[in-house]
Parts: structure tokens; sequence; C-alpha cells
């Protein structure tokens, strides 16, 4: 199993908007609670695997999401 | 020995006529069915009742012969059923969504659900009703979460009559078909309920 990272936000309409572009991209994602140790206003973040990281950081820069990663 | 027709008959009546018939002293009888819905919950009723099930196939359905187990004078014991399941917690999942906006309420539920399994009191069962069936079936964006719940023991109960409402029988993804009587039993049992 590849390695998993989290792709968090700082706003709720963030991980909303990210939501739907990885929907549109057919890219496999989860919504999980931030992990405590990460500094986050949002409560909610996507998880997604290692392999596809690269192609979900082209999509959010591009459609002007902020966001940060993280190994989860 | 008696035969019970409950071919043609929607749930929970088929089981509701199972529990009247143990009841009224019937230590053997069969009952027929025609549909998978009610013959899978009177085998689940009567595990609990402590009956044994033995099923056949028939031309139009299945006859489920049912016996009352040996050294137990009284199949019924409501108290026993009530005490075995008294400290089970339940969630009653109504929606696939939290709250009214339906943007942000479905990202709360797969938040929801997906915390679930790295918290400690997990529930004892979830059951699934009306638009909560969109979350057991194909396409569900939480079918892996409730997948590893249902291997970690935690029972996924969908609604016979929501599935079938939305057309979704055949795309059932995890978890068993229930009905209302298992419904009403898990909130009348003493369990702690939580609707969502």
């Amino acid at each position: 199993m590849s390695a998993e990272y989290v792709v968090y936000f700082q706003s709720t309409h963030d991980v909303i908007k990210a939501k739907k572009e990885l929907q549109q991209a057919c890219i496999a994602h989860e919504i999980i609670p931030t992990p405590k140790k990460l500094s986050s206003e949002c409560g909610m973040s996507l998880k997604v695997e290692a392999f596809v990281l690269e192609r979900v950081h082209e999509i959010l820069c591009l459609k002007g999401v902020r966001f940060k990663s993280d190994l989860l | 020995m008696k035969t019970l027709d409950a071919r043609g008959l929607t749930c929970p009546e088929p089981v509701l006529l199972t529990k009247k018939t143990i009841d009224g002293g019937d230590k053997e009888f069969e009952v027929l069915v025609d549909s998978e819905i009610p013959k899978e919950n009177i085998k689940k009723f009567c595990s609990s009742y402590n009956c044994d099930v033995e099923e056949n196939n028939t031309q139009d359905g299945w006859k489920l012969l049912i016996r009352q187990k040996d050294g137990n004078s009284s199949c019924a014991d409501p108290l026993a059923l009530k005490q075995s399941l008294s400290s089970r917690t339940t969630f009653l999942i109504t929606c696939n969504k939290i709250g009214i906006n339906e943007e942000l309420g479905k990202i709360l539920m797969e938040g929801f659900i997906n915390t679930l399994p790295s918290v400690t009191n997990k529930p004892d069962q979830i059951i699934f009703l009306n638009e909560g069936v969109f979350l057991t079936t194909e396409n569900s964006p939480v079918l892996n979460t409730l997948k590893r719940l249902h291997n970690d023991g935690v029972e996924i109960k969908s609604c016979g009559t929501c599935l079938d409402y939305y057309q979704l029988k055949e795309k059932l993804e995890v978890g068993s078909i229930t009905n209302m009587y298992d419904t009403i039993e898990a909130i009348t049992t003493g369990n702690i309920i939580v609707k969502l």
C-alpha cells in the first residue's frame, strides 16, 4: 500500500472546492478530520495516496485553492 | 405442523407474524416467503429469539422451518434479549448529510464516518434509513470506511424499504438489510441511540 498524505486547508470553503476539483479529475480521496498534530484553521482535510499527490498539487494550485500537505 | 404464508407480505409483517407464532407457543412451524429481505430478517430474528431455522427452496421462494431450541421451555425471553443488548450503542443515520446545508452537510457526514475507525468507543451498530442508504451503496464516498468498520465488528444495516424506494437493493455494498422491527428493537431495548 502506498503512503498516504493529508492535504489540509485554511477554510472549509477551500475543502469543498478542493473536493469538487478532485472529483472532477477522478482522483480518489477521502474526507478526514485534520490530524491534531497539524495546525489548521479547518477541521476537515483530504486524504490522498502518494502517487496522486503531485497531480493534486497541480490541480489545486491551478484552481487557486490554498492548501498544505503532509505525510499522514 | 402449522404453515404461515408470508408470501407477498411487506416488512416487517413476516417477522411480526413469526414472532406472534413463537410467542403463541408453537415449537415447530414453517414460514413461506417469496423475497430475500423477509427471509433474512426472519433468520436474524430467530437467532436472537433462540430458535433454529432450516431453509429450503420452493418453486416461488423459500420455506423456513423454525424450531425452538431444546432445553428452553419459553423460547421468547424478552428480558434476556433486552439484557443482551442493553449496553449497545446504535447510530441511526437518516440522511447522507449532517444538517440542512447540502454542500457542507455532505463533507461533515464523510468526516464523521471517516473518523469512526479511529475512536476508542465505536458504535455497536449503525442503521441507515431514508437517504442514509446512499452511504452504504454503490458510489458512496465512505464505502471503504464502512467496510473497515464492518470488518471490525460494527454491524452495518440498511433499511430494506429505503433501498427499495431508491432502487438501490442490488447496489448494497456493505452490511445487511434490515427492517423497522430491528430498528425499533434497537431503540426500545435500552440502547444508547444517536440519531443523525
